[in-house]
């Protein structure tokens, strides 16, 4: 589905990514791994035009990713639940979910939507008129989880979801994502640096070093490795 | 109580600047120093439909189209371009204060330094709360500036423009990727508060007078009500015009009426002193 071929990407004059290559095909949850400043969040910038590619081509279904302007990818059913939830503080719970589904013009298509998202995450049906910026940290995430699916996505890309979270609601989050991949039959693109936890749900992994990928494989063969059981996993 | 109206009346005209200013302060994150002359605008492109013969009405009309299409025109050649090299951030300030310099010298040359004359919307003086006589012309300016700015608050909160808008200002990124085209809400909302200066420029022209200077004065009173207000509180800014308007009329019974001005810088600095993010900000929002 994504196609990722030999990217290269700059902040000004500093190279992040170098020839950088991934796939994702149909159905497929994907983990790409990294320690802090390795170029995930380079990597995502890119794939959605964010942070134009100076070289290499990224393609989703054929289609040419970097030649559009990020805000057409939802088009495309592309989503991004970013690093750091940035939801939209002053906004209630439900105008949020109501943005993630701004691309689609059918009012009954965004009310089924709406109905289908907030059926997940029953907590956010109970705050739907909270400000999104006065929700707690899980629950901010699960809105930022919510608002990227209301438009039902093909494909979802979810940045460091984990980041700053309670181990028991990040549990809650994965088995939740698991949930939704099945019944919604999307592809999914995790970023994580929790090494573990992403290689237990994911089917193959990429390992991201300095720009460059290091490492990839099923996901089952990268948890039993000894390099990513060292560098990652204190072993 | 006459001078209670007149501060009300004021208000609304500041209330109007203050909002699309504040819009702009908002969204496209830059303070737009030439609003004073979006609001000129308003007022001649009406006085030169006016004197080549059109009806008041129309010529009202024309003048909001004409500055709702120089808005357009002055943000897709000049302050969109801007926006997209790197490191210009500050720019913007000194951009529309050359297009603020740039309007008035042709104002000026173009139609003289002579203060032109619009008449009133309406000739009556009415009769309200008893026996207090209030010209139509400034009931005129309230009737229409509650209804602009009733229309304006319910597409900001109730309609889906209104949510793209706040969602392009509280998070640009973020609503790029919910497949909002945040280049063309940045080119709405500049025309949109270009149209609400219009407005107050045509509102008021009967009263002040059409002339290249018009703008400055009321340009720095927006200012003020912008930072009041708190900046980029859209509703706070009509607030604060009202409260200034207010306080302007208001201090003429006690102090001397050249003096009026120095009460808004005055209370602008209290307030700031006292409550730096402005009137109507909650704690910790920015």
């Amino acid at each position: 589905m994504l196609k990722v071929e030999s990217i290269n990407s700059f902040y000004g004059d500093v190279q992040i990514l170098f020839d950088l290559s991934l796939e994702v095909n149909k159905n497929e949850i994907v983990t790409l791994l990294g320690s802090n400043g390795m170029g995930k969040t380079t990597a995502i910038k890119s794939i959605f035009n964010i942070l134009p590619i100076r070289s290499g081509s990224i393609t989703f279904d054929g289609i040419r990713l970097d030649k559009k302007k990020p805000h057409e990818l939802a088009l495309l059913g592309i989503t991004l639940v970013p690093e750091g939830r940035k939801l939209f503080p002053a906004m209630s719970v439900k105008d949020n979910l109501l943005l993630g589904a701004f691309s689609i013009k059918e009012k009954k298509q965004i009310e089924k939507n709406l109905e289908w998202v907030l059926g997940l995450f029953p907590r956010l049906k109970e705050r739907a008129r909270q400000i999104a910026g006065t929700l707690s940290g899980g629950e901010q995430q699960m809105c930022a989880i919510a608002r990227g699916l209301m438009i039902r996505p093909k494909f979802i890309v979810f940045d460091e979801p984990s980041l700053g979270l309670a181990p028991i609601i990040v549990d809650q989050i994965f088995q939740t994502m698991k949930t939704i991949i099945k019944e919604n039959d999307s592809t999914v693109l995790l970023i994580e640096q929790n090494v573990h936890l992403a290689l237990e749900v994911s089917d193959r992994g990429y390992v991201l070093e300095n720009g460059h990928i290091a490492m990839s494989g099923p996901a089952q063969e990268l948890l039993e490795s000894e390099e990513i059981q060292k560098a990652y996993l204190g072993l | 109580m006459e001078q209670i109206i007149s501060g009300v009346v004021l208000g609304c005209s500041y209330a109007l600047v203050g909002v699309g200013l504040s819009m702009i302060w908002g969204i496209l994150k830059m303070i737009n120093i030439n609003h004073g002359e979006l609001y000129m605008s308003g007022a001649y492109f009406m006085w030169v439909s006016f004197t080549m013969g059109m009806p008041l009405v129309v010529a009202a009309i024309i003048g909001l189209v004409c500055t709702l299409l120089l808005s357009a025109l002055i943000q897709t050649a000049t302050i969109r371009p801007l926006f997209k090299k790197p490191g210009w951030n500050s720019s913007p300030f000194i951009l529309t204060m050359a297009l603020s310099i740039l309007m008035q010298n042709v104002a000026l040359r173009v139609f003289g330094e002579k203060f032109q004359n619009i008449p009133y919307f309406d000739d009556g003086i009415y009769k309200i709360f008893g026996n207090i006589n209030i010209s139509g012309q400034r009931i005129y300016i309230v009737v229409v500036t509650v209804l602009v700015v009733a229309l304006l608050m319910v597409i900001i909160r109730f309609t889906r423009l209104g949510r793209a808008i706040r969602a392009t200002a509280q998070e640009r990124d973020a609503a790029r990727l919910m497949g909002v085209n945040t280049a063309r809400i940045y080119l709405v909302t500049y025309v949109i508060s270009g149209v609400l200066a219009a407005i107050a420029g045509i509102l008021l022209a009967p009263i002040y007078s059409v002339n290249p200077w018009m703008g400055s004065a009321v340009q720095i009173k927006g200012l003020v009500v912008c930072v009041l207000a708190g900046l980029g509180s859209i509703e706070g800014a009509i607030g604060a015009g009202i409260i200034l308007g207010l306080a302007e009329s208001l201090s003429v019974t006690f102090i001397d009426s050249t003096w009026k001005d120095i009460v808004s810088y005055l209370i602008l600095v209290v307030i700031l002193w006292v409550k730096p993010n402005g009137l109507f900000m909650k704690k910790g929002e920015a």
